[in-house]
């Protein structure tokens, strides 16, 4: 009997790692314990994480616990970048985990530039935004085309 | 010359004289050796020694070994995947929170297009 539950134990941290490393997050993360219900969080939590509280019960442990964190920051936030973290917040958890694996990459990237590089993308940001949506198709497929073409240049 | 070896030789010798023994001497050591039996018997039986005994043949026999390192290989690989799994989930929680908040959008890290449109204006 102990045998048994042993062996399934095994098995699960085995298939639980596996179901991870297919969706491009490292297995350890099965190891987080349950995270509160959206019901168990404090009024504060819930007034922050207002925007995911339709999928809060659903997101993994992992991802709960990391917004969690984010709530602990979010009162030392400017009201800028508190109204820009709510507006963002349900679109990025819509968004698959290795979409946000590449944004999170490249942001970092982006962080190690110098400041003038980094105020040269956030005007060309502004510059590509006021492209004709055609334009920004027509270099979208271009990009894709290559990425096709040679997937190891992302 | 091993202590066994030693012990067989000096046993063989002391048993060479038994036959020459008189009555009185045969009899003083019997007395002697139920006397020390008499005072070994309850040290070997006391509760504490065969609890404790048990206890090692319970947790030392092979199988129980086996289990008891099987759980403790299951409790170190919790301990540092839990360790592994925290630092993942810091990393995650500085990079959203900085990318969530900041002035550029996630979006321009997310289309392709305006990476496509940053690498040509940079070489022009």
């Amino acid at each position: 009997m102990a045998r048994q539950q042993f062996a399934a134990l095994i098995l699960w941290l085995v298939l639980a790692a596996t179901a991870q490393a297919q969706n491009t997050v490292p297995p350890s993360l099965v190891a987080i314990p349950p995270q509160p219900l959206w019901r168990e969080l404090s009024l504060p939590q819930r007034q922050i994480l207002a925007p995911l509280q339709e999928e809060w019960d659903q997101l993994a442990n992992y991802q709960r616990r990391k917004w969690l964190g984010i709530a602990q920051r979010y009162p030392y936030m400017s009201a800028d970048e508190q109204q820009r973290m709510q507006e963002r917040m349900r679109p990025w958890a819509s968004l698959s985990t290795s979409e946000r694996q590449n944004a999170r990459d490249r942001y970092r990237e982006f962080n190690r530039l110098p400041a003038e590089e980094k105020s040269r993308i956030r005007q060309h940001w502004q510059a590509y935004t006021s492209l004709p949506d055609e334009e920004k198709a027509r270099l979208q497929a271009q990009a894709t085309g290559s990425d096709a073409a040679n997937p190891k240049t992302k | 010359m091993n202590e066994e070896q030693m012990a067989r030789r000096l046993s063989r010798r002391l048993n060479q004289g038994l036959p020459d023994l008189d009555d009185r001497t045969t009899r003083k050591l019997a007395h002697a050796r139920k006397l020390a039996l008499a005072r070994q018997r309850p040290a070997s039986t006391s509760r504490l020694v065969t609890t404790l005994g048990g206890l090692q043949d319970y947790l030392f026999s092979p199988r129980r070994r086996l289990l008891l390192s099987g759980i403790a290989l299951l409790i170190g690989m919790a301990i540092s995947f839990y360790w592994h799994a925290q630092s993942v989930i810091d990393d995650m929680e500085d990079v959203d929170s900085a990318l969530l908040s900041d002035d550029i959008p996630p979006e321009a890290f997310l289309d392709k297009g305006f990476k496509a449109w940053l690498d040509s204006s940079s070489q022009r």
